[in-house]
Parts: structure tokens; C-alpha cells; sequence
């Protein structure tokens, strides 16, 4: 058990792994700091992962791959743009209805291109290569961690610094976290409230879908049924957790995706397969009741009061004006 | 409400539309007739085939009855799922282990169901309580944990040792299955049970002071602690409530149907409660629930009997479902999320 908890190779998977966490958490923040909730993250993220594997197989080429998984993420987030922001309906329930039709959709698919149910596994797939960092693949136990993840991993780290630089620092940035806040106060700005949530839930959908292509692409390569296996909604209380700190999702994605690695891992201690289903999601409520001790949160029945966006009652505070 | 029928209709013609253009889309206009006529076959022109769908529409009316009680109480709880699974799983554990005559394994069987569900709605309602997150995050999440623990215990500690390879408990008795009321069709009384559970809350939520709480406590929660009623205790009871029903469904679901839990039926992403849910979304009367369950159901079926015959509509079901949720997120009543 020490021998597997100091193994490079839970290591590197747990990087490996919290790379599509890290993005999926991502895009649900962002949409969540501009007043929508993307409940559908599940199955956004599975159809990513079919568009990406299609797209991949049938041309060859993983980068291609790549824009399939954002191309078919794009395309659940203008659905849940369509439907949420511009035609005002309920966001839960569309975002129910995205997990729940994307995997009969995703099945549907898979029948229909394929001519059977199940997976697509193909010798034309080519996994996302391995980008080997010189120097640091040198150094004895960071090395072999760090180095040699796909070149979406860096990336996700790098697009998670930038997105929390930008909605802090930037004037776009405070746009998005007022539209979230007090969508009515961005009226009179002379903003459009559904301009800057349409924007934001299609970056939303292409961090989704660069996360799909990882998980696709990069960690298991082909489609399954069911390969996003809970992550969208880990990501989701991820982001809550998360609240006005955004940089929380690193150390959280890391923390999640270090439960999945040992999941899988438990099979070779002694530990029932089955775990790795329900160690993440026991994790995750282990961390809900941790997060918030007892005593801090106070409700008061009368009060009306905003105090931030993600309150904390988890839910984003929608103006009545937006 | 003068709009609604007008609404009701034009859904049922848009997912009619919808229904022959994919079949016409995958074999042609003359598959048409051939597709009805088998629609038909499998979900309602037989005796055999209306016990089938009977039975499908059972654990989706109890869900949909138990979701739709938490919605009226302003509750977005979206665990139906979890709960049915964990009432399932509690049912036929206790049903098989319960010495002494089959009835009585029957009725603790049932009861241990509604316990369970409740327990696990108990879990999911004092989460939602102490850390004040959302309660359709939390309850999603305690749906798929749901489905995962029923899974691990069902493999590694109720497991039939007389059976490998599939993943279910031991059988209840045979004498402990809720008696056949009608021989060809293979009805049994739980629909019966469910039946009389709807008219039962209908008459709860429309005769009684405490029904008519329910619905002013979802339309005011702020008025309601004023008056006396805490909100916090008041949704754990609503919550604990709805898995009860819930986990009353999965029981029946064993004694009406299955016999032993099965690991990955009753939950998932297959689960019925998926369906119940949408249900509530779409109605907030309960009776209404009974015809929206059994044309649900009768979907389901229906395209399993066009699948069989003509090898197309199996995903059916799903597009038409999702459609009728996208349309359910248009309609004004439904509890946001932003709203609560």
C-alpha cells in the first residue's frame, strides 16, 4: 500500500486524469460565474468524447480528433444556449435533459455509423502523443510524473492560470462576473446580459470538449458507453467548492483525480474493484461537509440578500431584470 | 390554464412528427403503417403486452409522484434514482432473509424498501442542510453514488451464491411475490399498490391542511418560517418523503416483477425514475401523473415492439424524451434552480 501511494504511476495517472476534471470544472465555472448552471456537463462531455473518437478515427489524425471533441461539445453548448439564455428556459431541466438524451444520442450514434452498440476501438486511432519535457524528464520521481503527459494537460494548466488572471484582472472578465451577479446593472452599462452568457457558455463548451478529447484521445482511446463516468457532475461540485476562488479548482481536480487513480488502483491491494465507483462520489461528499462547518452558514428565512455569485446556497443569483 | 390543452396537443403532434420522420428518415414512408401497427402490438393490444407496460409505468408513476411532491414543495430533488435503487436493493435483501411465512417477508420486504429509500433521501436531505448546497447538485450526485454502492454490495456482500456470472441477490420466495391478478397478462397488484398511493396523495395534497401546507410552504418559504414552520426541517421531511415513495417503487419493482435485485436495473442512466422526473417537471397535478405515466411507458414498449419487428426506434425513446424535456424547460412552472 506505501509502495503504490509513492508509485510514480499513481502519479502520473492522477495528473494524467485530472486534466479532463480540471477542464470540465473549468467550463462549468465560467458558465456559473456568468449566472448559468450546466447541469448537462455529463453528458456534454460524453458527446465530446464520441465526436472526438469519430472524428479521429475517420480521418486519421488525432488533431483533427481534437477539433471533433470541441466541435461536438460546441454543439450540446449552443443547444443549452439556445434554450437556456435566449429562449429563457429552466437551466436544470435542460441541463437534465442534456445527461440524459446525450447518452441514448451518443448510442444512437455509435448504431447508426458503426452498425453496432457498445464502443468504438479502431487501429486507426492514434492516442495524443506524449510530449516529453527535456531536463525534467531527467529528474529522478518529478520527472516521470510531470513529463510525458499529453500536451493538453499543460495546456489545461495553462488556460486555468490564464482564466483566473482574466476574471479577475480584466475588464471582460468583470463583465462576466457582474452578468452573473447582477445581470440588471449590466443593462444599464449598455451591455447585453445574453450576449456575454452566449459567449461565455461557448468557451464553457470548448473547455468541455478539450477535456473530451483528452479523456478520448488521450487517457482511454476510443469511445464507451459511459466513459465520462460521473465527471461532469465530480466537476460540478468541484465548481461549487470552488465558489469565488477559481484558482481551488487546481488543488480540487488534483485531490478528485488522485481518488479515481487509487480507485483503480484498489484492485491491486486487495480492494474490491467495485470501489472505483464510489470512492470519487463518497470523496466528493466528504468534501461538501467539510467545506462548509456547521456553524458558519447562517440562514436568515427573511433575508433577500446577495453576496456573491455563488452563494451559499450554491446557486448562481440570477437577476429578475436579466 | 386556458392555454394548457392547446399546449398538451401541439407536444403531442410535434413528438408524433418527430416519431414518423426519424422512422421515415431510417426506411422509408411505406415503414409507416408496419411501425405503427407494431407500436401498438408491443405496448397495448395484447394482454400480455398492456401488463408489460403497466408494470414499465409503475415505478415511473411512484418517482414521478414522489418528485412531483418535492417540487410542489419548491424541493428541486433530482435523487429519485438513487432512492429507487437503494429501496430496490433494501427489499430484496430483507424479502430473502426474512424467516417465518412468505406474506410476511412480502410486507417487510416492502417496508424495508420504503426505509431505505427514506434513509438514503435522510443522507441526501441533511447534507443538503449542513452545507448548504445546492439540493439538485447534491442529490445528482447521491443518485450516481447511489447506483455505485448498490452495485459494490450486491457483489461483494448479497451476492447469490448460488448463481455466477450475473451480479443479483438471492431470490425472495415464490409465495412472497405480490399475487397475479390477471393470469395473461401477468398483473400483479403492484400496480395496484401504485395506483392507490396516487389517489391517495392526490386526496393528501388537495383535502387535508397539511397538503394544502405543502403547496403554500413551495410557493412561500419565507411566509411559511414566519408562520411557524421551519424550513430547514420541514424539506428533510419532504425529502425523506419522497425517497419513502421512491424506495416503495423499487420494492414493488422486486415483489411486482424482478424477484431479486439485479445489479444496473432500477438505476443508472436506464433508471425509470429519469422518466418520473420528467413527468413531474411537465405536471404539478398528481392525477395527471397516471396518464402520463402509462403513455410513457407505452413509449417505451411500444418502440421495443418496433425495434423487434422492423429493427428501428429502439433510441427512439430517448430523442422523443429529450424533446419533451427540452420542452418542459420552456414551460413557465418549473422550479428554477435560481427561483428556490
Amino acid at each position: 500500500m506505501i509502495h503504490l501511494l509513492g508509485s510514480t504511476d499513481l502519479w502520473f495517472r492522477t495528473l494524467q486524469a485530472s486534466t479532463t476534471l480540471l477542464f470540465v470544472a473549468l467550463g462549468g465555472y465560467l458558465a456559473l460565474r456568468a449566472g448559468v448552471l450546466l447541469l448537462g456537463l455529463e453528458g456534454q462531455l460524453l458527446l465530446g468524447c464520441l465526436f472526438a473518437v469519430v472524428c479521429a478515427e475517420r480521418s486519421g489524425d488525432v488533431w483533427l480528433g481534437i477539433l471533433g471533441g470541441v466541435g461536438g461539445s460546441l454543439a450540446v453548448g449552443v443547444i443549452v444556449m439556445l434554450l437556456v439564455v435566449v429562449l429563457r428556459g429552466n437551466d436544470v431541466v435542460v441541463g437534465l435533459a442534456v445527461n440524459v438524451a446525450g447518452a441514448g444520442v451518443a448510442g444512437m450514434l455509435v448504431q447508426g455509423m458503426y452498425g453496432h452498440r457498445g464502443g468504438i476501438s479502431s487501429p486507426r486511432l492514434r492516442p495524443l502523443p506524449d510530449v516529453s519535457i527535456p531536463g525534467l524528464d531527467r529528474m529522478p520521481w518529478i520527472g516521470h510524473v510531470l513529463s510525458g503527459q499529453t500536451i493538453l494537460t499543460y495546456a489545461g494548466w495553462i488556460v486555468l492560470c490564464l482564466s483566473v488572471w482574466w476574471l479577475s484582472a480584466t475588464v471582460s472578465g468583470l463583465t462576466v462576473r457582474v452578468a452573473g451577479l447582477r445581470g440588471g446593472r449590466l443593462a444599464s452599462a449598455g451591455r447585453s446580459v445574453v450576449r456575454v452568457r452566449c459567449l461565455t457558455i461557448l468557451a464553457s463548451s470548448v473547455c468541455v470538449g478539450l477535456g473530451a478529447a483528452q479523456l478520448a484521445l488521450g487517457e482511454a482511446v476510443g469511445f464507451q458507453e459511459g466513459m465520462s463516468g460521473g465527471r461532469g457532475f465530480i466537476a460540478l461540485v468541484l465548481v461549487f467548492l470552488a465558489g469565488v476562488r477559481p484558482w481551488l479548482i487546481a488543488p480540487l481536480t488534483v485531490c478528485f483525480a488522485w481518488f479515481e487513480a487509487m480507485g483503480l488502483s484498489a484492485q491491486t491491494v486487495g480492494l474490491p474493484a467495485e470501489l472505483s465507483d464510489v470512492v470519487p462520489y463518497v470523496a466528493v461528499f466528504v468534501f461538501l461537509l467539510l467545506s462548509r462547518a456547521p456553524g458558519r452558514r447562517r440562514r436568515n428565512p427573511l433575508s433577500g440578500g446577495l453576496t456573491d455569485p455563488v452563494s451559499a446556497d450554491g446557486r448562481p443569483q440570477v437577476d429578475q431584470m436579466s | 390554464m386556458r392555454a394548457r390543452p392547446f399546449a398538451v396537443m401541439a407536444m403531442a403532434v410535434a413528438l408524433v412528427a418527430t416519431a414518423a420522420l426519424l422512422i421515415t428518415a431510417e426506411q422509408g414512408p411505406g415503414a409507416l403503417l408496419p411501425a405503427t401497427r407494431s407500436f401498438l402490438d408491443g405496448s397495448m393490444t395484447s394482454p400480455y403486452a398492456l401488463g408489460v407496460t403497466l408494470r414499465t409505468a409503475t415505478p415511473i408513476l411512484l418517482t414521478g409522484l414522489a418528485a412531483s411532491l418535492t417540487f410542489r414543495g419548491g424541493l428541486f430533488d433530482v435523487g429519485q434514482p438513487g432512492y429507487l435503487v437503494i429501496g430496490g436493493l433494501t427489499a430484496a435483501v430483507v424479502g430473502s432473509a426474512m424467516p417465518g411465512p412468505a406474506p410476511l417477508a412480502l410486507c417487510a420486504g416492502l417496508l424495508a424498501g420504503a426505509l431505505g429509500g427514506m434513509a438514503w433521501a435522510a443522507g441526501v436531505a441533511w447534507t443538503t442542510s449542513l452545507t448548504g448546497a445546492a439540493i439538485v447538485v447534491v442529490s445528482l450526485i447521491s443518485a450516481n453514488l447511489a447506483a455505485g454502492v448498490a452495485q459494490l454490495l450486491t457483489a461483494r456482500v448479497f451476492q447469490d451464491p448460488g448463481v455466477s456470472g450475473i451480479v443479483e441477490t438471492r431470490a425472495v420466495p415464490d409465495g412472497a411475490m405480490l399475487p397475479l391478478l390477471e393470469p395473461e397478462s401477468q398483473l400483479r397488484a403492484d400496480v395496484l399498490v401504485a395506483l392507490v398511493v396516487v389517489v391517495a396523495t392526490t386526496w393528501w395534497g388537495a383535502r387535508t391542511a397539511s397538503g394544502h401546507r405543502l403547496r403554500m410552504f413551495g410557493g412561500n418559504p419565507e411566509f411559511a418560517a414566519l408562520a411557524g414552520t421551519s424550513p430547514d426541517s420541514y424539506r428533510r421531511r419532504l425529502t425523506m418523503m419522497g425517497g419513502a415513495i421512491c424506495g416503495l417503487a423499487g420494492g414493488l419493482a422486486i415483489f411486482g416483477e424482478y424477484g431479486r435485485f439485479l445489479a444496473g436495473t432500477l438505476g443508472g442512466n436506464s433508471s425509470p425514475a429519469w422518466l418520473g422526473i420528467t413527468m413531474a417537471v411537465l405536471t404539478s397535478r398528481f392525477l395527471f401523473l397516471l396518464p402520463a405515466a402509462f403513455l410513457l411507458a407505452a413509449m417505451e414498449t411500444g418502440f421495443e415492439g418496433t425495434q423487434r419487428d422492423l429493427g428501428i426506434g429502439g433510441s427512439l425513446g430517448i430523442v422523443i424524451q429529450a424533446l419533451l424535456l427540452g420542452l418542459a424547460a420552456l414551460s413557465r412552472r418549473t422550479p428554477s434552480a435560481a427561483s428556490e
